[in-house]
């Protein structure tokens, strides 16, 4: 905690490993000069930042050295000492280091420790301060001639990231500055009874103040809860997330600079709140904008609500489930909610409300919004005082246990009956056990085959209906909120389906983290050794064979596993447990405002493995 | 202003020029003038646009960076230029805000570069301007530009430490009046700058209270000890009402926390924590007022609690569950973006290293939390690594000795709790069995291995004390099974257990691991793979196996000895590629161990395996590889070995096929280029006789040889009789001489039969039996004769040519010695020995060096002294064997020139001493017919001899006959010449001179006394033994040679020196009968009379010229 959070430079490099966008912040490179001159020995001493050709080459090195953008990230055959893998640690992926040669001078030094955020086509790099002995410690632990650091014992990262602040700051800084030149900025999603969505904070300004020009921002397209979970989905999409995603639209540098410069002016982050910094550089104040007359106005809310006064809340269920319908591995259902709010209350009120609905025996986690006032411990008459800032606002998370039985329940087999045919058959029971108030809004199930293109399938379903693209086999139970409210439904799909011959794909380039051995007695082996039991496994064992690493960001290989993903939306009570009482709600200075409630339970990874084939496991404490 | 003015396209290029290359490529825009001054007046135009003004101001920041600080002047133009835009009302706040923080940054890093500026006006002048804009606190519109202002300030009083402390008071009295947003900025103005107050305790008296300002806000001065230097005691703390108001202060700022953001927090606390510290404010305060930042799922504000935490460690005493289930909650909710679940789980190993100690209460807590870091399903694999460290880091706190009883689930065993850890965590990448082996779950799992193995003994334990007990730790155990079970179960996973196991082998701590998992994979991992092609796979193993000196080659020796019988078997059509993809393998494990081990310990299995493989491999190329490493095995020593195989072959994943490649893969070889080297190679290569000659000079032949063209026969022609003239060229078939062509011979045995008597007719058959035994070397191979020769060489002349080799590789004693390779023996001569096949020694180690003991060889025919020989370690020689096969027994030179390869490959290539062939090389036992037995072969002698006797009588009636030698092309008569010679020595020295150099040749001895005599001496055997009436035809044969003995007296007599021996010397003892067999056809006899003090030698022969040579033999052998 000796030198907070300061930024040295960032640096945003588009696909082509050329740098669109950098920004040095003198004053902070002034702070570092001194503190490197001050501890410069033979080994060490200070050296200008890059310019941004000696940066962009740097960093394409170190792509050629370590596979990709983002690197190994722990220690493979490929790694070289003085890497960032040779740390052997998946944070390297992320905090990375340059080798930065100037060429005229003949010179190599290490530049550490550069965030690296992805984002879009772009890779964001920033700079943050540390002191010089830290920069020789990352320089000793990626030169070290040993195996690799024991946990806990030797020199390692750990205490290195524990000791600085300004590496996590960069990192927000960093995705602040990436969901800018996307244009993703956005808040969470608050559902009114009246619109299905309200908007954030602009709106709640502009609303105010009447500027219409601003009102006409598109809305967010995107709920961020679904972004979180969106790994599953992914399943299909390119392997590697270096790779560019989208074509974009050009950088808007000069939003990017006001930003950088209202945010942190001298390279020292003050407030990152895009949206309440772009409210200042638009709207501005005027003189009807006083300030409270009793109170200080928090730095996080430079403007006040006036209007009609009222407070929503929109409690939001994730579901992940790992169903296995298998004696000997227990399934695995876990919820993870927020509470979104939009306060839209005048002056500065404080709204409290108890948290009396969670048991607390299913919550595994209750984390709050940094304006929320918690009792330090947690009993039973918990209860949450927040003074709400302006806008959507995420006020807690949770974690908790499901409180009633899975929503979707059954089994998924599939059955490889030759090369390129499948029978499968689904046996689900929906909303087993869930009373009235629950309903089902829709329900689908999708068996994703990346790898294999589906040719045609055979059957019906029991109810609902099915479809399929190139990749994928989509069944849609319900449709239809009114089909199916507030009773269980059983519902079966025997079918088959057929592919399209397996070819097997050539491994790209990159691919392998561990090295590339491309066995060439494999190929004779299998067929003298015809051993396999079925077919099944024998297509198992021909299809593994190219399998393609993943990334570290990863949970596991999805395209090694038959799986179905069942998607789905309920309104009604949430499974977790989470509720508010809108009578328990009480406003300080109390003033008439309704309060809204809404709660939704969607669908996170909520996969049903196939039950004759491989699937991912992992291990459940009894305790 | 000297440049011209640019236009906004132009300065748009020009920064962006300077971004990617620096200020080096500012000159041709600027052409000289200042930037800065360019700068100011573009910002000051009203065209320009604001946008491309505020780029202006940033590029004026970037550029300051690497500038030379700014001149006074500069910055003061700077500074109107601000007032100018801050002051205009038609100026939008995002310009007033920028300008004012670039002027800031310019001033900071201008400033201190320069310390005498501090004290100018320009400083000056910026901070009062600041200060005005910071005056009105709760003014609306400009309400954001005054926060710009306020953090202008902070920034200057962070770069000039104390700059602002005379006006604590102000600041503080605005700070609290500030109600709008920005009195965050305010905030953190003040505690920045009280925290320099209290952190350099400036002198004065101006600064002594915060309620009371003494001094106006502005106009502005410089502090007096800012410009003298700071650092002195700090005042108020004696003053007790200052200290009280100072804690007023703080206690004011602590309240606001809840109002800055996240960032502000972070500076706020920077600044707050060490002022905290001054005062001796009560931790338990700061735990209340901060612990609300644990529970906000902002991770910044987590990491600023830890931060808190450190500092106060003690008054947070028995949170630290507690705090770590919390933080454990960051990695745990996926809302956060992964490097934030990461950073929390590195936290947490860092706060465990921090705190753990030695303490055993909190290790326990440690564990009982370990339940929590199991990974989950659906955590990314990045946080699964992490996690696993976690369990890796908890196996580590139950391993160390320390009691872990008394824990929750430990209580059984602590070894099978860490077991429990270790599988139960590695559930999670359980994948990796079957997903291809650069899956990332391997390599995850892999590197859980890892961790959970070295767990043990970290690198910064110096200690081995740990070594025993992790080896029969149950976690190492279980590591250690399931390597070997899921290695045998899948075979992709081959290469990446190789890199686990060469990860630790490159490791000086913990290289005993690598071995050992080798040695267990060698005990329990060859045994139960399958012997088929599957094997293949796992060539990478056998290949650490057999580089690894600590585990026995039996083992890997054994299952390759059974592959290659699978493979033999397998054999077929259809595998003739994998037989010999398979079998290049083999020998690439074999040429790994011939490299790394001592031979010594390969010997019996490896020469089993190779020596099988070049006899019933199917391919040839593998069998003739493997003779020739069956060969290198059985021929060069052990280093060298290593040392031969090694070259160019060195390079790591060299693939199997190409193995053998190394031995052709040398450098280039040069020819040694040195002249003064190559043209006297003799002098540190030798090769010498082994027995030396007895006639130390060939008289006849040397002296005409030596220099000249050794294929002139010219100077043969002096000396031979033209009567018996050798062929000089081979396949040239002479019809003079002796042998007569297969015409002739036709012709020959047309003539009439004639008349013999019975004695002449024995003698005939006798002889002819003889010569049909005796091979004509025109149609068929010759007699050869064996000149045994010694070849050595010197180490220190080649010493020289390996220098680099010996930097690299550490040899011991006798290794540091230079060899020589592959060397071949060629042989030539003038004399007329047929063709001489060369020699090869295929290694030979350079003598070591002697001090004294130096041979030079000024004479070229100077026999190297016998001792010399003797005295040499036999490792240093190589026995060399000349084969000559004489077309006429003489003696001669042969001339040897070697060629070899040196260690560095160099050629060593030239000519080294002749060595001399002596008449005595030419001694051979007569031919015995194949079908005599044993027992008849002194008989068989004696006939002979007496039948040569006869024969060789020159009025012998033999003498025309011809007899048929073998193979019944070529035939060959006898003429035989008879000579004496008298010999003055003692009886018994003649004896055993006899014994010593003729001993096989002596086919009867006659008298009694002799007899007695030799027998008793017992050297000479099985030949037959006579007395002189036992053989009344030895009277007969004798009295010719008897009926001389008066002429012998007389001779003797003649130069005798005193007539005493002339009595004695008359009593004959005894005969030697010799029978010497000169190759190719011709026969030396001799009848020993022999005398007490002297010997009369008939000597007989059919080959006259070697009679020159006899002579001096004779002498050389009795009279020397």
């Amino acid at each position: 905690m000796q030198s907070g959070c300061c930024i040295r430079g960032l640096w945003i490099l588009n696909n082509q490993d050329f740098v669109i966008f950098s920004r040095k912040f003198p004053v902070v490179e002034r702070r570092w000069r001194v503190a490197c001159e001050k501890e410069s020995d033979d080994n060490f001493k200070y050296h200008l930042l890059p310019y941004d050709s000696e940066l962009a080459s740097a960093f394409a090195d170190r792509k050629k050295r370590e596979g990709s953008a983002r690197g190994f990230g722990i220690r493979v055959s490929q790694s070289v000492k003085g890497s960032d893998s040779w740390v052997d640690d998946p944070i390297t992926r992320h905090v990375i280091s340059l080798h930065i040669n100037k060429e005229e001078k003949g010179e190599n030094h290490l530049l550490w420790p550069l965030i690296l955020h992805i984002k879009g086509p772009y890779s964001i790099l920033v700079l943050p301060l540390v002191e010089p002995h830290h920069l020789k410690s990352y320089s000793r632990m990626c030169n070290r001639s040993d195996c690799g650091s024991a946990i806990g014992a030797d020199e390692n990262l750990s205490s290195l990231l524990l000791d600085l602040p300004s590496i996590t700051g960069a990192f927000i800084v960093a995705h602040t500055i990436g969901e800018i030149i996307l244009g993703e900025a956005v808040e969470p999603e608050v559902v009114a009874a009246s619109s299905p969505s309200v908007g954030g904070l602009l709106d709640s300004l502009t609303g105010s103040i009447g500027i219409s020009g601003i009102s006409a921002r598109p809305k967010p397209v995107a709920a961020p809860v679904a972004a979180s979970t969106a790994s599953g989905t992914a399943v299909s999409g390119a392997v590697m997330s270096d790779a560019p995603k989208m074509g974009s639209r050009p950088l808007d540098k000069d939003v990017l600079r006001s930003f950088i410069s209202s945010a942190m002016p001298f390279g020292t982050p003050l407030d990152l709140s895009y949206s309440n910094i772009s409210a200042i550089k638009t709207t501005g104040f005027s003189s009807a904008d006083m300030p409270p007359a009793d109170r200080k106005q928090p730095a996080w809310k430079p403007y006040l609500y006036r209007g009609k006064q009222r407070i929503l809340f929109t409690i939001h269920d994730t579901v992940h489930a790992a169903m296995y319908d298998r004696d000997e591995i227990p399934d695995c259902i876990t919820i993870s909610g927020q509470v979104n709010c939009r306060a839209e209350l005048e002056g500065l009120p404080d709204v409290s409300f108890p948290l009396t609905g969670l048991d607390t025996a299913r919550v595994q986690s209750l984390t709050f919004h940094p304006c929320a006032q918690v009792p330090e411990h947690g009993g039973d008459k918990q209860a949450i005082t927040f003074s709400p800032p302006l806008g959507n606002f995420v006020l807690m998370h949770y974690q908790a246990l499901c409180s009633v039985g899975p929503p979707i329940k059954g089994f998924y087999q599939l059955s490889m009956v030759s090369e390129n045919e499948g029978a499968f058959l689904f046996k689900l029971s929906l909303m087993e056990g869930y009373k009235t108030p629950i309903t089902i809004e829709f329900c689908a199930v999708t068996m994703p085959f990346p790898r294999r293109r589906v040719v045609s399938f055979d059957g019906t379903p029991s109810i609902g209906t099915v479809s399929n693209t190139d990749h994928s086999v989509e069944w849609k139970i319900i449709t239809n909120t009114r089909s199916a409210s507030g009773k269980s439904i059983e519902a079966t799909f025997p079918g088959t389906v057929r592919f399209a011959p397996w070819q097997a794909q050539r491994m790209p380039s990159f691919g392998s983290a561990i090295g590339s051995v491309a066995d060439e007695d494999s190929d004779l082996e299998t067929e003298s050794s015809s051993s396999m039991v079925n077919v099944e496994d024998q297509i198992m064992e021909k299809m593994s064979k190219d399998l393609q690493a993943v990334d570290l960001e990863d949970p596991f290989c999805w395209q090694a596993y038959n799986y179905a993903k069942v998607s789905f939306k309920m309104i009604g009570p949430s499974l977790s447990g989470m509720s508010i009482d809108p009578k328990s709600v009480s406003i300080f200075p109390a003033v008439k405002a309704t309060v809204e409630i809404s709660t939704q339970v969607t669908s996170g990874d909520y996969i049903l493995w196939n039950t004759l084939g491989k699937c991912p496991v992992a291990a459940t404490p009894e305790a | 202003m000297a440049g011209k003015l640019l236009s906004p396209t132009e300065w748009e290029s020009v920064i962006d020029d300077y971004n990617l290359g620096g200020a080096a490529n500012l000159h041709r825009w600027t052409g000289g003038a200042s930037v800065v001054d360019l700068c100011i007046s573009s910002l000051l135009r009203k065209d320009f646009p604001v946008q491309l003004k505020l780029n202006l101001l940033t590029f004026l920041e970037h550029d300051s960076l690497d500038d030379s600080p700014l001149p006074s002047s500069s910055l003061s133009r700077l500074i109107d230029a601000l007032r100018s835009v801050i002051q205009s009302p038609s100026d939008p706040f995002a310009l007033k805000d920028q300008f004012l923080i670039s002027t800031t940054a310019i001033f900071i890093t201008s400033l201190l570069d320069n310390d005498e500026l501090i004290s100018g006006s320009p400083l000056r002048d910026l901070v009062e301007l600041f200060l005005t804009i910071i005056n009105r606190p709760n003014h609306g519109l400009d309400r954001h530009t005054r926060g710009v202002a306020c953090e202008c300030l902070r920034q200057l009083e962070l770069a000039f430490p104390c700059l602002l402390s005379e006006i604590t008071p102000h600041l503080w009295s605005l700070c609290q009046s500030e109600r709008t947003h920005v009195s965050q900025w305010y905030v953190l103005l003040l505690s920045t700058t009280i925290l320099n107050v209290v952190k350099l305790k400036p002198s004065g008296t101006s600064i002594s209270s915060m309620s009371n300002a003494t001094i106006p806000l502005i106009p502005f001065s410089v502090p007096q000890f800012l410009i003298d230097g700071v650092g002195s005691d700090f005042v108020w703390k004696e003053k007790e009402i200052c200290y009280k108001e100072l804690r007023r202060v703080v206690a004011f700022l602590l309240e606001c926390p809840q109002y800055l953001t996240p960032f502000g927090l972070v500076e706020f606390m920077v600044a707050i924590i060490p002022v905290a510290e001054e005062l001796e404010l009560q931790a338990s305060l700061m735990r209340v007022q901060f612990s609300w930042l644990l529970y906000t799922f902002e991770p910044l504000l987590c990491h600023i609690f830890l931060g808190i935490y450190f500092k106060f460690l003690d008054s947070f005493q028995g949170q630290e569950l507690e705090v770590a289930s919390r933080i454990m909650l960051l990695s745990k909710e996926p809302q956060h973006h992964l490097v934030f679940r990461l950073l929390g789980l590195h936290w947490i190993l860092g706060f465990f290293a921090l705190i753990v100690g030695e303490d055993e209460a909190k290790k326990r807590s440690i564990l009982d939390m370990s339940l929590r870091f199991y990974p989950t399903i659906f955590d990314p694999l990045a946080i699964k690594a992490l996690k696993l460290d976690l369990l890796a880091y908890c196996s580590s706190l139950i391993c160390n000795p320390g009691d872990a009883s008394g824990l929750k689930g430990v209580e059984a065993d602590k070894g099978v709790y860490q077991v429990t850890l270790f599988k139960d965590g590695l559930v999670s990448v359980s994948a990796f069995k079957w997903l291809p082996p650069w899956s990332t779950e391997t390599a995850v799992a892999f590197r859980a291995f890892h961790k959970f193995l070295i767990g043990g003994s970290p690198h910064a334990d110096a200690s081995s004390s740990s070594v025993g007990t992790l080896i029969e730790s149950d976690i190492f155990y279980t590591l250690q099974k399931m390597l070997v079970d899921s290695t045998s179960e899948s075979k992709g996973l081959v290469p990446v257990i190789v890199a686990c196991i060469d990860r630790l082998l490159g490791c000086h701590k913990h290289h005993w691991l690598g071995e050992h998992l080798l040695v267990t994979l060698d005990k329990h991992l060859l045994p139960e793979l399958k012997k088929d092609y599957s094997l293949g796979s796992y060539f990478p193993i056998f290949e650490r196996i057999s580089e690894n000196d600590k585990v026995s080659p039996s083992g890997l020796l054994e299952l390759l000895m059974r592959f290659t019988i699978f493979l033999v078997e397998k054999h077929g059509p259809d595998t003739g590629l994998k037989s010999w993809h398979h079998g290049s393998k083999i020998l690439g494990i074999c040429r790994t161990m011939l490299i790394h081990r001592r031979s010594s310990s390969l010997f019996t299995g490896l020469s089993k395996l190779l020596a099988s493989t070049s006899l019933h491999f199917p391919d040839l190329e593998v069998r003739d590889n493997a003779r020739f490493y069956l060969r290198m095995l059985i021929c060069v020593p052990g280093k060298k070995l290593k040392h031969i195989l090694n070259m160019g072959g060195n390079l790591p994943g060299i693939s199997p096929s190409t193995h053998s490649g190394a031995f052709f893969n040398l450098q280039f070889p040069r020819a040694l280029s040195d002249p003064k080297r190559s043209g006297s190679i003799a002098s540190y290569i030798h090769i010498e006789r082994v027995m030396p000659l007895l006639v130390k000079q060939s008289w006849s032949l040397s002296l005409p040889n030596f220099g000249i063209n050794p294929d002139k026969p010219g100077f043969f022609e002096g000396i031979r009789d033209n009567e018996s003239p050798s062929d000089e060229t081979d396949t040239d078939i002479t019809m003079s001489g002796n042998i007569i062509s297969e015409s002739e011979m036709l012709h020959q045995q047309k003539e009439p039969l004639r008349v013999m008597d019975a004695k002449i007719s024995e003698i005939v058959s006798c002889l002819r039996r003889h010569f049909s035994f005796i091979p004509d070397y025109r149609h068929m191979p010759g007699i050869k004769i064996t000149i045994s020769c010694s070849l050595r060489f010197d180490s220190e002349a080649l010493s020289g040519t390996r220098e680099t080799n010996t930097a690299a590789n550490v040899f011991d004693e006798v290794d540091k010695l230079p060899a020589i390779y592959a060397t071949v023996l060629k042989f030539t001569s003038s004399a007329p020995y047929g063709p001489i096949s060369s020699f090869p020694i295929p290694f030979l180690l350079g003598s070591p060096p002697k001090n004294d003991k130096h041979v030079t060889q000024s004479d070229s025919l100077a026999i190297v002294p016998v001792e010399n020989g003797h005295a040499e370690e036999e490792n240093f020689k190589a026995p060399v064997c000349i084969e000559l096969e004489p077309r006429e027994p003489m003696p001669g030179l042969v001339d040897v020139f070697i060629e070899s390869n040196a260690e560095n490959g160099q050629i060593i290539r030239g000519q080294l001493h002749s060595i001399s062939v002596g008449i005595e090389d030419m001694f051979l036992r007569a031919i015995l017919p194949d079908d005599l037995a044993e027992d008849d072969v002194p008989s068989y002698y004696v006939d002979l001899f007496n039948a040569l006797w006869e024969a060789c009588e020159s009025s012998s009636s033999t003498g025309r006959e011809t007899f048929v030698l073998k193979g019944g092309k070529g035939v060959s008569a006898i003429s035989g010449t008879r000579s004496v010679k008298l010999l003055e020595v003692p009886l018994t020295s003649l004896v055993q001179a006899v014994e010593r150099h003729l001993a096989p040749f002596v086919v009867c001895i006659i008298g009694e006394q002799l007899v007695d005599m030799v027998k008793a001496r017992g050297v000479i055997k099985d030949i037959l033994w006579k007395d002189f009436s036992s053989d009344s035809s030895f009277d007969v044969t004798c009295s010719p040679t008897s009926s001389k003995e008066p002429l012998y007296l007389k001779y003797l007599g003649d130069e005798d020196e005193g007539g005493v021996q002339i009595p004695t010397s008359k009593k004959n003892i005894g005969y030697f009968q010799i029978l010497i067999f000169l190759p190719p056809r011709f026969h030396l006899l001799f009848q020993m009379e022999l005398c007490d003090y002297s010997t009369l030698v008939r000597i007989r022969t059919d080959h006259w010229p070697c009679l020159a040579y006899v002579d001096d033999y004779l002498e050389a052998l009795f009279l020397d």
